[in-house]
């Protein structure tokens, strides 16, 4: 049934107040309000995968330097926190190192740096799992996240979609799942190519 | 990262009778490389090695195909990147591979020392400013030269044994997943 249909059918019932009902729920549905409202399943919120904003990084603050292991010290000042917000709140942050930054400031002869795997941090600094590479962009390959499968307010999966300029070209990752008895995304797909 | 590493084979120098096999797996190397229908398809130049050294009726196959066959094949078994490139400092034909969707890529290890591979410049985009930049692409380690054509642009992707056999994957979690095969038993 289209939405015309179904608003014919609902005015043909119930009246014209049900198309001013059905675009208002339409609305709240959409706009994420309905995550406030007692009584609505938070399932109808996000139903669409949600996208990590690389734009939305910013340099990572001295308590989220703290979720970081020791790895990562030889990048720490170039740690980002690049969050995850649904709602006008933040659900989760993925902490990160700016590659950009730092290869510009590598010498041509430089080996790579390995780069520490991004972190998947709880807003409250509780490490839930890690991307398979630095996020945005871990040199050469970049990699765009999305969180989808939304319940209860939290993503149950991570996808993850490789710009690989090299001979293996862009692919999509296997996703990351939510593991409910070890409160953490784990891979559950090994393959990484065919 | 230093130069190219010498290659030490079973005491430490190539023994004189595999010399003239070097040399012809060398000469093979360079001219797939050359070879017109390869110069677009990793495939073309590590059949046109098979048919000049191997087998001279050796069927044409895609990256893809090549590998399944290699792994199915009792002819083939496979080697570490080690054993590949010490076989390839005595003449011997080994080839690399990863198979993906839709086109794996196929390489051949190019005789020598190691090199540390990288160098050379590419463009990607900039996730947080949303501008196409350009980067040196800086090395991995020290590992086999290889021969490898492509249909892609990436520039690791091109070699006549001046790129090593991590350069045509780019990072470490493709490399883990190329294999290596050589013909015949140990």
């Amino acid at each position: 049934m289209t939405t015309s249909t179904m608003l014919a059918s609902l005015n043909r019932h119930h009246g014209g107040g049900a198309t001013t009902l059905l675009l208002s729920v339409t609305l709240l549905v959409l706009t994420g309000h309905a995550q406030q409202k007692p009584g609505v399943s938070r399932t109808t919120v996000a139903a669409r995968p949600i996208p990590l904003n690389a734009k939305g990084c910013r340099p990572a603050t001295l308590e989220q330097k703290n979720w970081a292991d020791y790895q990562w010290a030889p990048f720490e000042s170039h740690e980002i926190a690049c969050p995850l917000r649904t709602g006008g709140r933040i659900v989760l942050v993925v902490l990160s190192v700016d590659a950009y930054e730092i290869e510009k400031t590598l010498p041509a002869q430089a080996p790579a740096p390995k780069y520490p795997r991004a972190l998947i941090v709880t807003p409250g600094g509780r490490a839930v799992g890690n991307l398979p590479f630095a996020f945005p962009f871990d040199p050469p390959v970049s990699l765009d996240v999305a969180f989808a499968d939304w319940k209860d307010g939290l993503p149950r999966t991570v996808e993850l979609y490789l710009e690989d300029p090299a001979v293996g070209g862009n692919r999509k990752l296997p996703s990351l799942k939510w593991d409910e008895k070890l409160a953490r995304y784990i891979q559950t797909e090994v393959s990484y190519g065919r | 990262m230093g130069g190219s590493t010498a290659p030490t084979g079973a005491a430490g120098l190539t023994p004189a009778a595999d010399t003239k096999k070097v040399e012809e797996l060398k000469k093979a190397c360079d001219e797939a490389y050359s070879y017109a229908p390869a110069a677009n398809s990793c495939s073309h130049a590590v059949w046109y090695v098979i048919q000049k050294l191997i087998n001279p009726q050796e069927r044409l196959r895609t990256a893809n195909d090549l590998i399944d066959y290699m792994v199915a094949s009792k002819d083939w078994r496979e080697v570490t990147v080690d054993e590949g490139w010490q076989l390839a400092n005595e003449g011997k034909v080994v080839v690399g591979g990863r198979e993906d969707t839709p086109n794996g890529h196929v390489i051949i290890i190019y005789p020598g020392g190691k090199i540390p591979g990288g160098g050379y410049k590419y463009n990607f985009t900039n996730k947080r400013t949303g501008k196409v930049q350009q980067l040196i692409m800086h090395s991995h380690g020290n590992y086999p030269r290889c021969l490898s054509r492509s249909m892609g642009q990436w520039p690791g992707g091109v070699s006549k044994g001046d790129k090593n056999v991590f350069d045509p994957w780019g990072s470490e979690e493709a490399f883990k997943e190329v294999r290596f095969w050589t013909m015949g038993k140990p």
